[in-house]
């Protein structure tokens, strides 16, 4: 390795170069803070003035400080969310609307050519256009009264009053669309006037406009509608004429909307009532309704309205609340900067952020309006309006309420069945069959949980088969769920799961069958009787036993419900409620199966409260803890003399009553409410009196075998049995008898106490009987009840000694 | 905009009653039905504005203003029209001078006093009687009330809708026989118009 030159490493050290030469060019390291103090220190010429090269900024640092600069300089603002974005704070907006809505008329307006309708397919241009449709020279037009059907219909949804006598004007603008250069229309004499819509909160009006807004219609006309025009490349246009002279109808309102989000509600409740009254052919996404949508500004305060500009081009809902924020800032600013506001059209498009100029003031067409001398008036009969009125039945508002009220359903949800009409008329097929399985009548109002659930299944439970992987959906097609999903099977599914014949589970995977199409012939009662899925609940005796199962482990959480009826604790624990509930469901046969949640939270709520609690409280003296008493009761009823005699000293101690209940097994001899203190020790001194003498027989049984060495001599007989049937009561006295004998043969009483603990002798062939029997004496003496020695074979034996 | 009563010129002379209470004496000179019939009492001339070169007089001298056109307001009122802006300064003032005689005219028309009349649309018949038969009843429009079901379960009517197979009679004639230019795209035929820059190249 060749050797580095002292002034060289001397260089790189203290300043930072490195040799250039060589075939890496290497940039210059800036010094180091450490370097150049060191440099400093060591340094005793004065320092050099800093060197005339601009100090060279790294590439990092110099992006990092542009993206800064630029941030700093044209951000963008933070976006405010719509909601909130509603009202500028000292200015006032004013909204009016226009809709044209194509009616749903058999002809055209004023020729017997047919009108296109919704739902039919794709007709050949220009093959649906009469004379009068090209104005061609010499035709005249030809009112067809049917388009008037449609027309009062959506005039009476907006509850305007008809007018008996309208006459039709001209409005003259020359546009290759037009082909006669006016367009017949109302302008001086509509046919309906003065209607109105209310808004409500559940229609989507913003939240400052309080709880209703009425929108004023100022009136409704009927007109033609112009041809369509396709674009092509080069300035030329395809001209279809099958749309001319299709009627609309125009709907003026009165400017008094203040909300971008109301003006947005309002118009998709118009479309709404025109759907629903079947006047409009479809809505405003596909081409059948158009919004325009006059804008103006002015200060709080003042009473003059500002100049209003007209926003046309609105092909969505969301472009017309976005349009109108845009616009109204737009204003806003121009105003703050002191300009003016002109009178124009202006457009929109989608993901735009400001509207665009269209027409300006000095293209604004003069209209001559004039009234059209081919045309008589419409004279409207009064007993048409009325038939038409009568005939029309609920509208959507009314529809709502009775969804709400009668059905139970939420306001929400209510709402979203409205917009989709299949689904609407789905629910109520599926109500029906639903209620004439249940054999329900006209029922009152809210008592519908079997409604709610109908409409909770038909909305979510189908809105999620829609998610499923396995659907196609194609961009025009938007895949019908209600056709593969036959009503009748979803009430039947109903049915079950509301009678509880069926889990909510085995419901959704039933559901899911039908979907699917893979349910036997014979309906959903033959799916569920073939695979058995029918809810058997277990008994109010097994739920008890699981509780006691689950509280025997959870001693802990009782404290908590102990201190909330002590009063100690505010709130009802619920949550622990709900923990125990939950180990109780998966201590139940087959996870949950035949479990139903609520009836085990009813049990264990009624558990905790008449059983768990009270014995947990007959512990009455607080200053006893559980820690002293845990011991006494790990001893097992080895113990119970000894606490009996002290019941006999103190009757009124409280925690060996307590004591006592715990260790006794037999349940004839538990001290409670009908069977008090004095009573058990009468029954226990009989007890004591009866087993005394027991093992006397047994001895002199064993004292007639003790030549046999085989313990099965000495076990069995009779008196053997009827020791251990008298069981824990007798363990004193054998202990009494054989503590300090040493008579081997009469040793076997382990066998003894074996059985009583365990329910079989050992059998054990083993010399030494007294070790055995001395393993009990300290069983008895120190040991916990259950650290009994307990026998088991080879087999059993893990380790190769007695537990 | 302004609206255009149109009067027939006949109200502007009071109607004579046709029965006339009035009786005249007998005159002394006896009348002269080649000089009554010789000299009009009223011309058309009246109601056009005064000129030089007409010596004639007329029998009512009203002052009418009549209001005048500059050449900007024309050029706007061709546009409108959809007419060829005219192409000399002498066919402008043409234009002009006819549209003056024009409103003069109709200044003639407009001075009467039309306060308490109802501005006509048109002739009809506007007795009770003609309203009656001009009227849309439910009778009317039976067929089309008919030709509707009921639908959901609140039993709304609604139009069946049958697609047609074939196109109605008033349907069937040469649609494309009046375009200047047609095109055969797809599925039909469409009109073609051409615009802008297209235009201005031909």
């Amino acid at each position: 390795m060749v050797r580095i030159p002292t002034a060289q490493l001397s260089r790189f050290l203290f300043t930072g170069q490195l040799p250039r030469r060589g075939c890496l060019q290497l940039r210059r390291c800036p010094i180091s803070p450490l370097i150049s103090h060191t440099r400093q220190a060591f340094s005793t010429a004065p320092t050099t003035p800093p060197s005339t090269e601009p100090a060279v900024v790294p590439l990092r640092k110099q992006l990092k400080d542009q993206a800064k600069a630029a941030k700093l300089a044209g951000a963008p603002k933070k976006k405010i969310k719509k909601t909130d974005n509603q009202t500028v704070p000292g200015w006032d907006l004013t909204v009016g609307i226009e809709i044209h809505a194509q009616l749903n008329t058999p002809s055209k307006l004023f020729s017997p050519a047919s009108a296109p309708s919704s739902g039919e397919d794709a007709i050949p241009p220009n093959t649906r256009v009469a004379p009068f449709d090209l104005a061609i020279p010499g035709s005249q037009p030809l009112f067809q009264p049917t388009t008037l059907i449609p027309a009062i219909r959506a005039a009476l949804a907006l509850n305007c009053q008809i007018q008996p006598i309208s006459k039709f004007d001209r409005k003259h603008y020359f546009h290759w669309d037009q082909p006669s250069g006016y367009q017949i229309t109302q302008y001086y004499h509509p046919f309906a006037r003065s209607g109105k819509v209310t808004l409500l909160p559940r229609d989507g009006i913003a939240a400052e406009d309080g709880d209703v807004v009425e929108v004023g219609i100022k009136q409704v006309q009927m007109e033609q509608d112009t041809a369509k025009t396709l674009a092509q490349p080069n300035s030329t246009h395809f001209l279809d004429f099958n749309r001319v002279g299709v009627p609309l109808v125009e709907i003026i309102t009165e400017p008094c909307i203040h909300r971008p989000a109301t003006a947005a509600a309002f118009v998709r409740k118009v479309q709404m009532l025109l759907k629903s009254v079947d006047a409009c052919t479809s809505g405003l996404e596909q081409g059948g309704l158009r919004a325009d949508v006059n804008v103006s500004v002015k200060r709080t305060g003042e009473t003059q309205l500002g100049t209003r500009t007209e926003i046309k081009n609105l092909s969505s809902f969301k472009a017309v609340e976005d349009a109108i924020i845009a616009e109204r800032d737009r204003q806003i600013s121009v105003l703050e900067a002191g300009g003016k506001i002109e009178g124009e059209t202006r457009g929109w498009s989608l993901g735009s952020t400001e509207t665009r100029r269209l027409r300006g003031k000095e293209g604004e067409v003069d209209y001559r309006y004039m009234p059209d001398p081919d045309l008589g008036p419409v004279v409207i009969s009064e007993d048409l309006v009325k038939t038409l009125g009568r005939t029309m039945e609920a509208l959507p508002d009314e529809e709502v309420e009775v969804l709400m009220r009668k059905y139970g359903l939420s306001e929400r949800d209510a709402m979203a069945l409205m917009l989709m009409e299949g689904r609407l008329e789905y629910f109520y097929g599926v109500l029906e069959e639903l209620e004439r399985m249940l054999g329900v009548t006209a029922a009152e109002d809210g008592e519908q949980k079997h409604a709610s659930l109908a409409a909770n299944w038909c909305l979510h439970e189908l809105g999620k088969l829609s998610e499923a992987e396995d659907i196609v959906e194609t961009a025009t097609e938007v895949v019908d769920i209600t056709s593969q999903v036959p009503e009748q099977d979803l009430a039947a599914i109903l049915f079950y799961l509301h009678e509880k014949k069926i889990t909510a589970k085995v419901a959704k995977d039933l559901l899911w069958d039908v979907f699917r199409g893979t349910v036997v012939t014979g309906g959903i009662t033959e799916q569920i009787d073939s695979q058995d899925l029918w809810y058997k609940e277990i008994s109010e005796a097994e739920y008890i036993s699981i509780a006691d199962e689950v509280i025997a482990s959870q001693e802990k959480v009782l404290q908590d419900f102990l201190k909330f009826k002590q009063g100690k604790s505010k709130a009802y624990p619920q949550g622990k409620l709900g923990f125990l509930v939950g180990k109780m469901m998966r201590a139940g046969p087959e996870q949950g199966k035949g479990m139903d949640p609520s009836s085990a939270e009813r049990v264990m709520r009624s558990r905790i409260e008449e059983v768990y609690i009270p014995r947990l409280e007959s512990s009455a003296p607080s200053t006893w803890s559980t820690t002293a008493f845990k011991p006494l009761i790990s001893q097992g009823p080895k113990i119970l003399p000894a606490v009996v005699v002290k019941l006999a000293l103190n009757p009124e101690d409280a925690a060996a009553v307590h004591l006592y209940n715990h260790l006794e097994k037999d349940s004839t001899f538990l001290i409670s409410s009908a069977l008090p203190v004095a009573a058990v020790l009468e029954l226990n001194v009989d007890r004591n009196r009866a087993v005394r003498n027991a093992p006397m027989d047994w001895a002199e049984h064993c004292d007639m075998v003790k030549l046999h060495s085989s313990s099965i001599a000495y076990t069995q007989c009779e008196e053997f049995d009827e020791l251990v049937a008298l069981g824990p009561p007798v363990i004193p006295q054998l202990m009494l008898r054989y503590k300090s004998r040493d008579d081997l043969v009469a040793l076997f009483a382990y066998e003894l106490l074996h059985c009583i603990l365990w329910g079989h002798e050992t059998r054990e062939w083993t010399v030494d009987m007294k070790m055995q029997f001395d393993m009990w004496v300290e069983w008895f003496e120190k040991g916990a009840w259950d650290e009994a020695p307990h026998y088991r074979s080879r087999e059993q034996r893990k380790d190769g000694r007695h537990v | 905009m302004s609206k255009t009563r149109l009067l027939p010129p006949l109200l502007r002379h009071p109607l004579k009653a046709p029965f006339s209470t009035t009786v005249h004496p007998p005159s002394t000179t006896p009348l002269d039905p080649q000089a009554l019939l010789s000299k009009p009492t009223w011309s058309i001339h009246s109601l056009l504005p005064p000129t030089t070169t007409t010596a004639t007089t007329t029998t009512t001298t009203t002052t009418i203003s009549t209001p005048s056109i500059s050449s900007h307001q024309l050029s706007h009122l061709l546009k409108l029209s959809a007419l060829p802006p005219p192409t000399s300064s002498e066919s402008t003032s043409k234009i002009l001078s006819d549209l003056h005689s024009q409103l003069h005219f109709l200044a003639h028309l407009q001075s009467v006093d039309t306060s308490d009349v109802e501005p006509l649309s048109s002739i009809r018949d506007e007795t009770p009687e003609g309203l009656a038969e001009a009227a849309v009843t439910v009778d009317t429009v039976k067929e089309a009330l008919e030709n509707e079901e009921r639908v959901g379960k609140w039993r709304r009517p609604r139009r069946r809708v049958q697609p047609a197979k074939e196109q109605r009679e008033v349907e069937k004639w040469d649609v494309l026989g009046s375009a200047s230019e047609k095109v055969t795209v797809g599925g039909g035929g469409y009109f073609v118009v051409r615009s802008g820059k297209a235009v201005a190249a031909e």
